[in-house]
C-alpha cells in the first residue's frame, strides 16, 4: 500500500470516529457543532489508523481565543474526545 | 598612519560602501525585478486577452464563493461573455473568482492571486497554475482551504462541461498543500457536497474517483 494511501483502509472507522466525536461534542455547553465532513487533508492521508482532524475555532484575539484558551473549556473538549476514543475502541473489541 | 592617509580612507570608504550598495541594487533590478515585472506584464496581457476574446453575448455563469459562516459554497450568478478557447474560459472563471463576490461571502482564491497559466488536456484535466499569492489572504485552516479549492473546482465544472478534474500548481510547481492542510498532490474532481443546497446549478458532478479524504471535523467554536 503506498504510504499516502494508508488512510484508505480506515475510512469507515474514521467516519465512525468522527460521528462519535460529534456526538460527544454535542454535550459540551457553548459549543456549536457543525458536523463531520470529508476533506482532503494532507496530514491524514498517511495515517495508518482511524483518524480525523479537528478544527475547533480560531485563536484570533477578537474571535474565540478567550474561550479556547480557558482551561475549563479545554478540559471539556479533551474529555469529549477521550470519551469518543473510548467508545470507538470499545466498539471494536 | 599619516593624516593624509586617514583623509583618503575617510573619502574612499564611503565611496566603496555606496558603490557596493548601488551595484547590489543594480544586480537585483537587472536579474530579478525586471524579470518579475516582465512576467507580471505578460500575465496581465494574457488575462486581458482572455477577457476580450469573447465569442458573443454574455451568458450567465454560476460562481461559487465560500460562505465561511456555513462552511459551504454559495452560488452567485454573473453575466460573462465567454471566450471560445477552453483555456481562456477557465482563466475567465478563475479571474472572476479572484475578483471576489458581489453579493457577500468570502473571496477565494485570495485577491492577490494571479493566474500564471492554464492548460486543458484532452481528458478534461485542467492544470491551473496560480501565483504564490493564492496561498494567503484567507483564514488559515482546513475548512477555509478546502472551500478555496472547491470554489474553483466546482465553479469550473459547473460552467465548463469539458472540465472533469483540476490539478493545481503554485508558481509552476506541484506542491503538497495550498497553505499547509489541503492535499494538492492529486487532481480534484468536482464535489457538489460543498455547495449550499438551493444555490447549485446541478451541473457539478463527481467524475473521477475521489482522493483519500479522511474526516475533518468542523466546529464554529465556542459560542
Amino acid at each position: 500500500v503506498p504510504w499516502d494511501e494508508a488512510q484508505r483502509a480506515h475510512l469507515t472507522r474514521s467516519r465512525d470516529f468522527a460521528g462519535l466525536v460529534a456526538q460527544q461534542f454535542g454535550h459540551v455547553q457553548g459549543l456549536e457543532v457543525r458536523g463531520p465532513t470529508a476533506a482532503p487533508v494532507r496530514q491524514l492521508r498517511s495515517v495508518d489508523a482511524p483518524a480525523l482532524a479537528l478544527e475547533l475555532g480560531t485563536l484570533a484575539p477578537r474571535q474565540e481565543a478567550a474561550a479556547l484558551t480557558a482551561a475549563s473549556f479545554q478540559d471539556q473538549l479533551a474529555n469529549a474526545i477521550a470519551q469518543a476514543v473510548l467508545a470507538l475502541t470499545q466498539g471494536a473489541s | 598612519m599619516s593624516a593624509r592617509t586617514k583623509v583618503l580612507l575617510l573619502v574612499i570608504l564611503p565611496v566603496l560602501v555606496i558603490g557596493s550598495l548601488y551595484l547590489r541594487s543594480l544586480v537585483r533590478w537587472a536579474f530579478f525585478e525586471r524579470r518579475h515585472s516582465a512576467d507580471t506584464a505578460a500575465r496581465a496581457q494574457l488575462d486581458q486577452a482572455a477577457l476580450q476574446a469573447s465569442a458573443g453575448p454574455a451568458q450567465t455563469v454560476t460562481l461559487y464563493f465560500p460562505s465561511y459562516a456555513e462552511g459551504k459554497l454559495r452560488g452567485e450568478a454573473r453575466p460573462i461573455a465567454m471566450a471560445t478557447d477552453p483555456a481562456d474560459r477557465v482563466r475567465q472563471i478563475v479571474l472572476a473568482l479572484i475578483e471576489g463576490p458581489r453579493q457577500g461571502g468570502g473571496s477565494a482564491p485570495a485577491p492577490s492571486a494571479e493566474v500564471r497559466g492554464v492548460f486543458v488536456t484532452a481528458d478534461g484535466t485542467v492544470y491551473l497554475d496560480l501565483s504564490s499569492g493564492a496561498a494567503g489572504d484567507f483564514n488559515a485552516g482546513i475548512e477555509s482551504e478546502t472551500l478555496a479549492i472547491y470554489s474553483m473546482v466546482d465553479s469550473l465544472a459547473a460552467n465548463l462541461p469539458e472540465v472533469k478534474k483540476v490539478q493545481f500548481l503554485i508558481q509552476g510547481q506541484e506542491v503538497d498543500t495550498l497553505d499547509g492542510h489541503v492535499d494538492l498532490t492529486a487532481p480534484f474532481a468536482p464535489d457538489p457536497a460543498w455547495i449550499e443546497s438551493g444555490t447549485g446549478t446541478g451541473q457539478a458532478q463527481p467524475s473521477a474517483p475521489p482522493p483519500v479524504e479522511a474526516p475533518s471535523f468542523g466546529s464554529s467554536g465556542p459560542s
